[in-house]
């Protein structure tokens, strides 16, 4: 009687131990599957570190230095290719590239319109444009819009979308695996005891672990998952990638609070039954 | 007591148990995806480019034409011998690549687990490319050398830093244990390169007994 018992209590923990580490693969792949893995979460990261603007300080400067070199105002290029047209045309450029659909800048039409932004600018000052500025400027303004097209890309968007995309077709096969090892765990369990209320208790145990696991888990990769230092410069990228994990990291997290509420309803569960048997 | 063990004892216990199982069981898989994952951050920043640390490198000493005085007319010994002083340990100081292989690689000194999580790394006891003898270089298999696979004989290899450029052609390709030294013999009078990974191929398994190996050796400027 007495070893029954104690088999019977073994097992439990053992089915109990399975039951966390089952659901500890469900929080993290959760977690993933709303967090990192999504595109959405890509292009919040580039609003939240403010990278257009940053992207747009730094093609400016290299703008000047292409202007300067022409013999043309630095300035004038702010007129033809505002903030605002940047921003709009590069988030666009990224929502596409992760689309997989077209980008839609054209070349020429940046050409002209950088063209007609530094003549516009030099009739507002009253200078007169020789055949030869006439010349460089289009040249610049040439070269400028190659640059721009350049610009609206980001080859790390488009190569994390598809590595996950691979990950995600594994975890959407592994989450139902794990959900019917859950469900098969806590039948085994229930089958084990006549009073439900004791089984339960190991499937709380359970939870709590998952919970405590997930926490560990994150911990860690917030600690170990250094990945901004691996690029210097630009400063902008760096930051991107920073918010970018970090953000995902923290979705991951949110699972435990997910842990927690499971927890308390099991706890209720118990107590109802326990109740119900104990007369009280 | 049942309360203490149910919500405190069993869950402490599930904590530390399954560290050590998750250790065990997906760090493999986790070194992977970090390197992975290490490779397209690096390739994917907006003006990618393989920068080097001019500093580091410094070209010294006295250009030899490569003749070994005997009037060998080989083709591999018309090469131009230069002599560098070692960059410091982790520094990248070139890159690496091959069009065929689609293989592109940053290049650094040293070769520990961290420079393999950035890109190709240079056993340290080896030579600097372009100044004679024997360079090996690795990398993992999963991310930069995963262009290997597809390298075959008389395929160019090029070597960029900053004190030049260097082309290999790959000679032969084999599989050895990977304690087997003498697959990696130091030939001090045949300037080459040997790039090595592990094999099988994308196999995430714990540890791997063999690496795949490819000898290269230097071709006319």
């Amino acid at each position: 009687m007495k070893n029954r018992r104690l088999l019977r209590k073994g097992s439990s923990v053992m089915l109990a131990f399975l039951l966390s580490l089952s659901l500890w693969a469900i929080f993290i792949m959760g977690g993933c599957l709303n967090g990192i893995v999504r595109d959405s979460s890509l292009l919040r990261a580039l609003d939240d570190s403010n990278y257009y603007e940053k992207s747009y300080e730094a093609f400016c400067e290299q703008a000047d230095v292409l202007l300067e070199e022409a013999g043309l105002a630095k300035s004038a290029l702010q007129t033809a290719l505002p903030l605002r047209k940047f921003y709009i045309d590069e988030k666009q450029c990224m929502q596409s590239m992760l689309k997989e659909q077209d980008i839609s800048i054209s070349e020429e039409q940046i050409k002209e319109e950088v063209a007609s932004g530094i003549f516009s600018y030099y009739e507002e000052k009253g200078i007169t444009i020789t055949s030869e500025q006439n010349v460089t400027i289009t040249q610049t303004a040439d070269i400028l819009a190659n640059e721009y097209t350049k610009w609206m890309k980001l080859d790390f968007l488009k190569s994390i979308s598809d590595y996950w995309k691979e990950i995600k077709t594994k975890l959407v096969f592994a989450m139902p695996v794990c959900i019917i090892l859950i469900g098969l765990i806590i039948f085994a369990l229930c089958n084990m005891y006549q009073y439900k209320h004791k089984a339960l208790r190991y499937v709380a145990s359970g939870i709590l672990g998952a919970s405590a696991l997930t926490a560990v888990s994150v911990f860690l990769l917030k600690r170990v998952t250094v990945y901004a230092d691996l690029i210097s410069e630009p400063v902008y990228y760096q930051d991107f990638i920073t918010e970018y994990f970090e953000s995902g990291i923290h979705v991951m997290g949110y699972q435990i609070i997910f842990g927690g509420v499971l927890f308390l309803i099991v706890i209720g569960i118990i107590y109802a039954m326990r109740k119900s048997v104990t007369g009280e | 007591m049942k309360w203490i063990a149910a919500y405190i004892l069993y869950p402490v216990l599930f904590t530390v148990i399954g560290i050590a199982v998750i250790s065990f069981g997906v760090k493999p898989v986790l070194k992977i995806m970090d390197a992975d994952i290490c490779m397209q951050i690096i390739n994917g920043a907006p003006e990618a480019s393989m920068d080097y640390e001019l500093q580091q490198t410094m070209l010294s000493g006295l250009v030899n034409d490569g003749a070994n005085g005997e009037g060998d007319t080989k083709k591999e010994q018309e090469t131009t011998q230069i002599s560098v002083s070692e960059p410091e340990y982790g520094i990248q100081y070139g890159s690496i690549s091959c069009e065929k292989a689609e293989l592109l690689a940053p290049l650094y000194y040293g070769d520990d687990e961290e420079i393999l999580r950035l890109g190709a790394g240079q056993y340290a006891s080896s030579k600097m490319p372009g100044t004679g003898g024997t360079t090996i270089i690795g990398a993992h298999d999963s991310t930069y050398f995963a262009g290997l696979e597809q390298i075959k004989v008389n395929d160019q290899v090029v070597i960029t830093t900053n004190y030049g450029e260097f082309t290999y052609e790959v000679k032969q390709v084999k599989v050895a244990k990977a304690n087997d030294e003498s697959a990696y013999q130091f030939e001090p009078d045949i300037e080459q390169v040997i790039l090595y990974t592990c094999y099988p191929f994308g196999v995430s398994t714990y540890d791997r007994e063999e690496r795949y190996y490819v000898y290269c050796s230097r071709i006319t400027e």
